[in-house]
């Protein structure tokens, strides 16, 4: 179905004319003439408020100026450090001359500033200047001088809201690449931790950065994301999620196949397995890839705390998506097609509280669901105050006050809630939890558990067939990998998990040393003799 | 049975075009003929006329040939 | 010309062996006709397909990569190749038909008695035809979790059986008429065993090619003991009635009642015959769309399996009126119908290669 939609897609692009493809940036040199330069400067950009021109002159005779984006840079320091020693030159200073030698000797001596780069194209050093340089202009010079002084408003670093933990760092990422990079070089102290920007999306100009760990990660994924992030021909980029959408392997698919995170220790920890993590501007969520579908049951908690417990967590997190996406289907199913199935005194009472509901079971289920997505979707976009009102109103109103009236049955109610609640212990899949959730309703309205299991088979086909970045979603399930089944049936604790996955077909697979098991000394000692 | 002609339907209407956009007559041709047999069977069932079972003449079929059979199981 | 250009591992392809064998011997349980005997009936029928599959090996070992159909058109050139693939090509298929019956009768009978065939048929066509059109690796890769599955359910219905086990119903040992049970063991031959004829498509794409007949004789040994097990079983627990009931093993899960809380258990019986029977007819329909294109030369083989499956659907509710007419035909003449295209076409394949002196050492190289 898609497939046609896209086809026609397709077809309607071949009938327009192919896009004008923003013209690429005519070389066109700076002419040395500050008054001329600065006229084709102000041609080029207009007229905004925002934009900085400066211009003054060094020591009497040679006329400057300092071009910035006003809120790009940081305004005091841009005065203290390049106004300041340029404005106070004089004669005595320096022996300059005009052009060269002045450039010269204002780079390597006068400017006090870390980041600094020469440009000689004027369209370049626009691109540039509105993406947060300062740029300086000489009189006689063919070259502009780039500084890099950044002072945008940032948020600070806080703990994101979408993956809290119980035992771990409370840092989150922030909408700064650069920042975003400094955490993650904060996490991982290797010279191997790799850093590649590419700049995406013609009108945003959009930083996006590529992270991976030298001698770890496959070199022919790398070459993989990075060819995939260079297709990527479009005019904006604003989010991580439109990256995502660009690179992912099955876009007709419900599941998603590219991570995303929020914290920098997971996306550390996704980088040590071999992963390459998609850092985009603007964002405060990296992608990771290749991603699979293991992950979504894994959360940083389970790797601090004790093993037992986690395993015993985990599996929690694999009955709840079960039964998120299962028990509404099960449960229409069961009362509609199976009652034999049922033990006989649930059933009575059962039929007992479902007795003279207008709708049959599937309807209900179906409404339930509905308001309780309904009430979901209307609770993330408010206030939080009204979020209050509205979780209220539902759990009240719609609960118990429909139950009351005898329109809706109170198991109904029951499976509905227990979905809900099952439904957000895996966030990673809440999506497609939904989707599967109406679609098996349905189909168990119609053909009882028959139509549930057919659906079960081809979605669990589906999945087999996605693959991630080259590697098979469900892996390690199937291709079964039973080294990787420690971090999927069990969480083996860290001094068992030796290797890094199998599954992602990674350079070096051995993370730690095997004699890692902790214990008295004189235990060890006894033993090695 | 309409699923079965929503079905036919769905599949010709993917498949045909690609067939004529490869110049691909002979995977077309089997494509038809199994397609239009397809059709065949079903608009004959859709009409409710008796039909043949095609194991129960096997069956038949080779009970007259090997009679021991039925003294054996 | 490559039609499918992935290829499977040894696990998996064992696995999936023994779950295309296993696969409607769940539901069929045959040979319960001789009685407290069907397992020897079920034992002879395992050893008679060992030594007839030593064919199929040999086959495959001579023509390495090649599917049955390229096979056929190498030995016998293109007119009377295409006819013995013509031959295998329907009996694949007609097998395909017949397992999606037995399976969807059970079905209807058992689960959505209300549901029209037609509308069962059709949805159980379905995760056939979308599996087989994801390809061999993803079949594969599907089945063999599939296959997991079906063992641990195996292992737990055993378990949970013991309280029920009656080693008296196998008391009179041997007392069925020989001629009665090298019947019953030569049906119990073509009906599952033999039917592995279908991996001579499917084989070719082992990834290690000089383990083939390690393949073949692992996945029939494992899926004949789990078969041979499985009427065991079903001797212990229900003795002579078995032959009373249409669908036996499922009757057998149903009297488990341990405390009054693990009891049900037929739900999971009739989604672990829903899930082989799946598998056993996405193999099926995936080697007869595979054969077609290979024998038409097509460029592609995944367009034909849309019209294949509707097609198979729809001869598989045209096969007979009723379950019963079914069960007569699986138990009764369809050994005699199935083993010339089983054992016969792979034998006359391999004596014509033998004869022509096939394959020469050229393509050997």
């Amino acid at each position: 179905m898609f497939s046609l939609l896209f086809k026609k897609l397709k077809f309607l692009q071949s009938l327009i004319s192919k896009p004008e493809a923003p013209s690429s940036p005519r070389e066109d040199p700076l002419t040395g003439n500050l008054v001329k330069d600065l006229a084709a400067f102000r041609k080029q950009v207009g007229d905004s408020p925002d934009i900085v021109v400066r211009e003054f002159n060094i020591s009497h005779n040679i006329s400057a100026a300092v071009i910035f984006i006003d809120g790009l840079v940081l305004d005091p320091l841009v005065n203290q450090h390049i106004m300041h020693p340029l404005t106070q030159l004089n004669e005595h200073d320096v022996v300059y001359k005009k052009g060269r030698d002045l450039f010269d000797s204002l780079k390597n001596k006068l400017l006090p500033v870390g980041s600094i780069r020469e440009e000689s194209s004027l369209t370049k050093t626009i691109e540039r200047v509105f993406t947060g340089a300062t740029a300086i202009l000489i009189d006689g010079s063919k070259k502009a001088i780039l500084t890099y002084i950044p002072g945008w408003e940032r948020r600070s670093i806080s703990e994101p809201d979408s993956e809290i933990v119980v035992k771990g760092p409370r840092e989150g990422f922030v909408e700064t690449l650069r920042t975003n990079t400094a955490l993650l070089r904060r996490k991982i102290g290797h010279p191997g931790l790799t850093f590649e920007t590419l700049v995406i999306g013609q009108r945003t100009r959009t930083e996006v950065t590529i992270a991976y760990l030298n001698g770890v990660a496959h070199p022919k994924l790398v070459q993989e994301v990075k060819r995939r992030l260079e297709r990527i021909k479009t005019d904006g980029i604003l989010n991580a999620g439109y990256i995502e959408q660009y690179i992912e392997d099955a876009p007709f698919s419900p599941f998603m196949t590219v991570g995303y995170t929020e914290r920098p220790d997971v996306a550390a920890a996704r980088i040590l397995e071999g992963r390459v993590a998609i850092l985009t501007e603007g964002t405060p969520v990296v992608n990771t890839v290749p991603f699979l579908f293991v992950e979504s049951f894994q959360s940083p908690d389970d790797y601090t705390f004790r093993p037992y417990f986690t395993t015993l967590t985990r599996w929690f997190r694999y009955i709840a998506f079960a039964g998120s996406v299962l028990s509404p289907g099960m449960f229409v199913a069961l009362t509609t097609f199976h009652q034999e199935l049922l033990p006989t005194p649930l059933l009575i009472s059962m039929a007992a509280a479902m007795e003279g509901t207008p709708l049959p079971a599937v309807g209900e289920a179906l409404v339930m669901g509905l308001i309780f997505e309904i009430l979901r979707e209307a609770g993330i976009r408010l206030p939080k105050a009204v979020g209050q009102a509205v979780s209220i109103v539902g759990a009240l109103v719609i609960g118990e006050a429909a139950v009351q009236a005898g329109f809706i049955g109170a198991p109904v109610v029951i499976v509905v809630a227990f979905t809900a609640i099952s439904s957000f212990a895996v966030p990673k899949q809440f999506d497609v939890g939904a989707l599967l959730r109406v679609v098996i309703t349905i189909l168990a309205g119609l053909f009882g558990l028959y139509g549930i299991l057919i659906f079960l088979i081809i979605t669990f086909t589906h999945l087999v067939s996605l693959r991630s970045f080259g590697i098979p979603y469900l892996s390690p399930i199937s291709p079964l990998m039973p080294k990787d089944l420690k971090d999927v049936l069990v969480r083996a604790p860290a001094w068992a998990m030796v290797t890094r996955p199998e599954s992602l077909d990674i350079s070096d697979p051995v993370r730690q040393e095997f004699d890692l098991m902790p214990g008295p000394e004189n235990d060890k000692k006894n033993q090695k003799n | 049975m309409i699923l079965f002609y929503g079905m036919l339907i769905y599949s010709a209407l993917r498949e045909m075009p690609r067939y004529i956009k490869r110049k691909d007559w002979r995977g077309g041709g089997i494509f038809a003929f199994f397609w239009l047999t397809a059709l065949a069977i079903s608009i004959y069932m859709s009409l409710g006329f008796k039909r043949p079972l095609l194991n129960r003449i096997i069956y038949n079929f080779i009970k007259e040939m090997f009679p021991f059979i039925t003294k054996l199981s | 010309m490559k039609l499918e250009k992935g290829r499977i591992g040894l696990k998996g392809t064992v696995l999936i062996m023994i779950g295309y064998i296993y696969g409607s011997t769940a539901i069929l349980s045959p040979g319960v006709g001789v009685g407290q005997d069907a397992w020897v009936a079920q034992t002879i029928g395992l050893g008679l397909a060992l030594i007839v599959v030593w064919v199929n090996t040999l086959l495959l070992a001579r023509f390495p990569g090649q599917t049955f159909i390229e096979i056929n058109e190498r030995v016998f050139g293109p007119y009377a190749g295409k006819f013995i693939s013509l031959l295998f090509l329907w009996y694949i298929f007609h097998l395909g038909s017949i397992v999606l019956i037995d399976h969807l009768d059970f079905v209807r009978l058992m689960i959505i008695p209300l549901t029209p065939a037609e509308v069962v048929v059709f949805l159980g066509i379905l995760p056939c035809i979308y599996a087989a059109y994801k390809g061999l690796e993803v079949i594969v890769r599907t089945g063999q979790v599939l296959v997991v599955f079906t063992l641990l359910y195996f292992g737990l219905i055993t378990l949970f059986q013991v309280q029920s086990y009656d080693f008296a119903n196998f008391k009179p040992f041997l007392v069925t008429p020989f001629p009665k049970l090298a019947w019953a063991g030569l049906t119990a031959a073509s009906f599952p065993y033999l039917e592995t004829v279908v991996f001579l498509m499917i084989l070719p794409f082992l990834n290690q090619q000089n383990k083939v007949r390690v393949a073949v004789y692992l996945g029939l040994f494992f899926g004949g003991l789990v078969v041979i097990w499985s009427i065991m079983r079903l001797i212990l627990v229900l003795g002579d009635t078995a032959v009373n009931y249409v669908y036996p093993s499922y009757y057998a899960v149903r009297i488990i009642n341990i405390a009054e809380l693990l009891n049900r258990f037929e739900i999971l019986a009739a989604m672990n015959y829903i899930m082989i029977g799946f598998l056993k007819v996405t193999v099926l329909l995936y080697a007869a769309g595979l054969g077609w294109a290979q024998l038409c030369k097509c460029q592609d083989y995944r367009p034909l399996l849309l019209p294949l499956g509707a097609l198979m659907a729809l001869v598989s509710l045209n096969n007979f009126e009723h379950v019963v007419g079914n069960f007569e035909f699986t138990t009764q003449v369809y050994s005699i119908y199935a083993l010339p295209f089983s054992a016969g076409l792979p034998f006359l394949v391999l004596v014509g290669a033998w004869v022509r002196g096939l394959p020469g050492k050229v393509k050997n190289k």
